[in-house]
C-alpha cells in the first residue's frame, strides 16, 4: 500500500514512522490525484485551508477511485466525526502526530478501508518493493511475538478444481477429504517450521520462519511436490489424483496470531495474487528473492515463468512420475 | 509372556459369562489344535462341566501353551465377527486387550492381531511367525549401486555414514508400514512385509524410498557425488527362520536376480505378482519391460519434465 501526505510542513514527516512515503506540498495535489494508478493511502494535512479550498480538495480525493484519505487536523475542525461520514478513513490529531504513525496504524486504517471499499482487496501494490528490508523471524517460533513485524516465507497453497470438487463431492465427504488434507499438509510442513496461518477449505497460507541466510522452507515444497503422489494413494480421501497450486514468496508482516486475514503486508499480498492469478494448476511458483535463499544445487530445478507483480518468478520442473 | 492374575481373571470371567462350554472348547481347539476339555479337565463324560471350571480350564491351558495372545485374537474375532452366523458378546473384552496392551503389544484393527508396540521390542516375526513354517511374504530388496566404486574413491567413514543413513531412512520407512527388515548387509538389505495389502505396502516403501533418495543426494549430499539405489519387490512363500542366513527360498532367489539383473539404477522393480495387486492409481506408475519373449517386470522411476 502506497501512503502519501500532502502538506506544506515538512516537519511532519518525521511524525510517519515507516521507510516507504511518498510526501508533497498540497498544491501538488491537484496534479499527482488523479494520476495515482494503485491503492493508495493519502493524508491531508488541513492547516491553513480555507473552508472552499478544502471541499475542492476533499472532492479531488473522493474521485479516484483508488484512494483512501484522512486529514491531519492541530484543532481546525470542530467535529471530526463528520469528516468520516464523508469519507475519511483516518483522522489524525495533535496527540496521535506526537505518538507517531508507524506501520501498525496504517495496517489498521488499510484493514478498515478494504473493508470499507472491497473493491480495493483486489487492486493492491503492482509493483514490487526493489530495496526489500529483511527483519529475520530466527530459526523457529520461539523469537516471534505478535503484534511486531518479521519477515518470513510466505507460502499459498490451494487444491485446483474447487468448483467441480464442490459440485462432485456431497458436502459431507467433501469436509472430510479437505480436513484430511489439511492433516496432511500441517504434518508436512510442521518439521520445517512451518505453521498454518490463514486457512479457508481448500488452501491457505503457511508461515516459515526467516534466518536472514537460508531457506529450508524449499525442502519442504519439494516435498510437496515429489511425495504428494504417496498422499495420493495412501491418505487422501479423495477418488481422484489430487492437483494443488503452490507460490512461495519471502516477505514482511506484522505477526498476529487471531484475525490474520487482517493484516495488510505487500508481501501476503503477492503471495496471494501469485497463487491466485498467476500459477497454473498443480505448479510451484516461487519469486526470485525467495529462491536467492535456497542452495545453489536447486537452481536447476526451476525455469523461468515470466514476471508478476514487478518480480521475477520462477516455475519448478514437475517430477514426472507416472506414465503417459 | 508373563501373563497377570488379573489378565487371567478377567478371560475366566470373559469365558464364563459370554459362552457356553461347548463353544469355549470350541475357541481353544481354534489356537490348541484337537483340544479335548474332558480329557484336559478329568470330568467323566457323565458328568457336566460347570462353566467356571470350564473357563479355567481352557485358560489354564491356552496360558500354558504360550497362546494367551493368539486366543485372545479369537475372543475379539468372535465378538466382533460372530460365530456360524451367531452373535456372541465377549465381557471384559476392553480390559483383556488394555492387560495385554501393557505387555508391550499393540492391538491392531485393521489385521486383527496383537503386534509389538514398542520400537525396541520389534522383532523379524512380528511376534507372531513361528520356526520353520511357511507363510506368504511380498519382499522389497535394496541394494545401493556401485558400491566398490564409492568404497574406492571416497574415505571409509563418510561411505560408512552414506550407507547407515539409508539403512535408517529404509528401516523407518519399512516399519512405518508394518514391514521388517530381515536382513542388511551394509550396501543393501531385505525387507518382510507380511499384513494386509503387503504387495501395495513394499511396493509404496520402494517408492517412498525412491524419493528420499533423490532428497537426501539433494539436500544432504555426503559425498561429492551421487548415491544410487536399485529397487524390487518380489512376492511368494518362504519359510520363516530365525537365521536369516539358513533361509532357502525360491522366492528370495527370484527377488535377487530381478534386482541385480533386470533393475537399472534408481529405479523400483515389480514382478507380475506384485502389479497385479496395485490398483488402479499405483499401476500408473509402473512401465511395463519386457524380459524375455512371454515375460514382463514393472518399473517405476522418477523422470522431471
Amino acid at each position: 500500500m502506497k501512503v502519501i501526505v500532502f502538506s506544506d510542513n515538512r516537519r511532519l514527516r518525521a511524525a510517519f514512522r515507516i521507510q516507504s512515503l511518498d510526501f508533497a506540498c498540497r498544491k501538488e495535489l491537484r496534479r499527482l490525484v488523479p494520476a495515482v494508478r494503485e491503492p493508495a493511502l493519502c493524508y491531508l494535512d488541513l492547516a491553513g485551508l480555507s473552508k472552499g479550498k478544502l471541499a475542492g480538495c476533499l472532492r479531488l480525493l473522493a474521485a479516484n477511485p483508488q484512494l483512501c484519505y484522512g486529514l491531519i487536523d492541530t484543532g481546525r475542525l470542530s467535529d471530526p466525526a463528520r469528516a468520516f461520514h464523508d469519507g475519511a478513513v483516518d483522522y489524525l490529531d495533535r496527540a496521535a502526530l506526537r505518538k507517531g504513525i508507524d506501520g501498525r496504524r496504517l495496517a489498521r486504517v488499510w484493514a478498515y478501508c478494504r473493508k470499507a471499499r472491497p473493491e480495493l482487496a483486489g487492486r493492491e501494490p503492482q509493483a514490487a518493493s526493489s530495496k526489500a528490508v529483511y527483519l529475520p523471524s530466527g530459526p523457529d517460533w520461539s523469537g516471534v511475538y505478535p503484534g511486531r513485524e518479521y519477515t518470513f516465507y510466505l507460502l499459498f497453497i490451494e487444491l485446483d478444481g474447487k468448483e467441480e470438487m464442490e459440485r462432485k463431492y456431497g458436502v459431507r465427504n467433501l469436509g472430510i477429504a479437505l480436513s484430511s488434507f489439511r492433516s496432511y499438509i500441517e504434518s508436512s510442513v510442521r518439521p520445517y517450521q512451518g505453521r498454518l496461518w490463514i486457512w479457508s477449505s481448500f488452501g491457505g497460507l503457511i508461515l516459515f520462519p526467516f534466518n536472514g541466510k537460508e531457506c529450508p522452507a524449499l525442502g519442504c515444497l519439494f516435498r510437496l511436490v515429489l511425495f504428494r503422489h504417496l498422499y495420493d494413494i495412501e491418505e487422501s480421501r479423495f477418488p481422484n489424483f489430487l492437483s494443488y497450486r503452490l507460490a512461495l514468496h519471502v516477505g514482511n508482516l506484522v505477526y498476529s496470531e487471531r484475525n490474520a486475514g487482517s493484516v495488510v503486508s505487500d508481501g501476503l499480498n503477492s503471495v496471494f495474487h501469485l497463487g491466485q492469478h498467476f500459477a497454473r494448476p498443480g505448479g510451484f511458483y516461487l519469486t526470485e528473492e525467495a529462491l536467492r535463499f535456497g542452495p545453489p544445487v536447486l537452481r536447476p530445478f526451476f525455469l523461468e515463468a515470466g514476471e508478476f507483480e514487478g518480480r521475477k518468478i520462477l516455475r519448478m520442473r514437475l517430477p514426472v512420475h507416472r506414465r503417459g | 509372556m508373563k501373563v497377570s492374575a488379573r489378565l487371567k481373571n478377567y478371560l475366566v470371567q470373559a469365558l464364563a459369562q459370554s459362552m457356553p462350554v461347548e463353544l469355549m472348547e470350541q475357541l481353544a481347539a481354534r489356537v490348541l489344535p484337537d483340544y479335548d476339555l474332558r480329557r484336559q479337565s478329568g470330568f467323566p463324560p457323565s458328568i457336566p462341566i460347570p462353566q467356571r471350571d470350564a473357563a479355567l480350564q481352557v485358560v489354564s491351558d491356552v496360558i500354558s501353551q504360550g497362546q494367551l495372545r493368539s486366543f485372545a485374537e479369537v475372543l475379539i474375532d468372535v465378538d466382533r465377527n460372530g460365530i456360524m452366523g451367531r452373535t456372541v458378546s465377549i465381557s471384559q473384552l476392553p480390559k483383556i486387550i488394555t492387560e495385554i496392551e501393557n505387555l508391550g503389544l499393540v492391538f491392531k484393527e485393521e489385521y486383527g492381531l496383537f503386534m509389538e508396540g514398542i520400537p525396541a521390542l520389534r522383532s523379524r516375526s512380528w511376534g507372531v511367525l513361528r520356526e520353520g513354517q511357511v507363510y506368504e511374504f511380498s519382499f522389497l530388496r535394496m541394494d545401493i549401486a556401485d558400491s566398490t566404486r564409492l568404497v574406492r574413491k571416497y574415505p571409509k567413514p563418510e561411505v560408512l555414514k552414506a550407507y547407515g543413513d539409508l539403512h535408517s531412512q529404509f528401516a523407518g520407512i519399512v516399519e512405518r508400514r508394518e514391514g521388517r527388515v530381515w536382513h542388511w548387509e551394509g550396501d543393501g538389505g531385505i525387507a518382510a512385509f507380511y499384513f494386509g495389502a503387503k504387495n501395495v505396502q513394499a511396493t509404496l516403501a520402494g517408492m517412498e524410498m525412491l524419493l528420499e533418495l533423490f532428497m537426501y543426494n539433494l539436500f544432504r549430499r555426503p559425498l561429492s557425488g551421487d548415491l544410487h539405489l536399485r529397487l524390487a519387490v518380489h512376492t511368494g512363500s518362504c519359510p520363516y527362520l530365525n537365521n536369516f542366513e539358513q533361509v532357502r527360498s525360491d522366492t528370495l532367489r527370484r527377488l535377487e536376480q530381478i534386482e541385480s539383473q533386470f533393475t537399472s539404477s534408481d529405479s523400483l522393480m515389480i514382478s507380475p505378482g506384485v502389479y497385479s495387486d496395485m490398483g488402479t492409481k499405483l499401476e500408473s506408475f509402473f512401465q511395463p519391460v519386457q524380459i524375455s519373449r512371454r515375460h514382463f517386470l514393472y518399473k517405476y522411476q522418477l523422470g522431471w519434465e
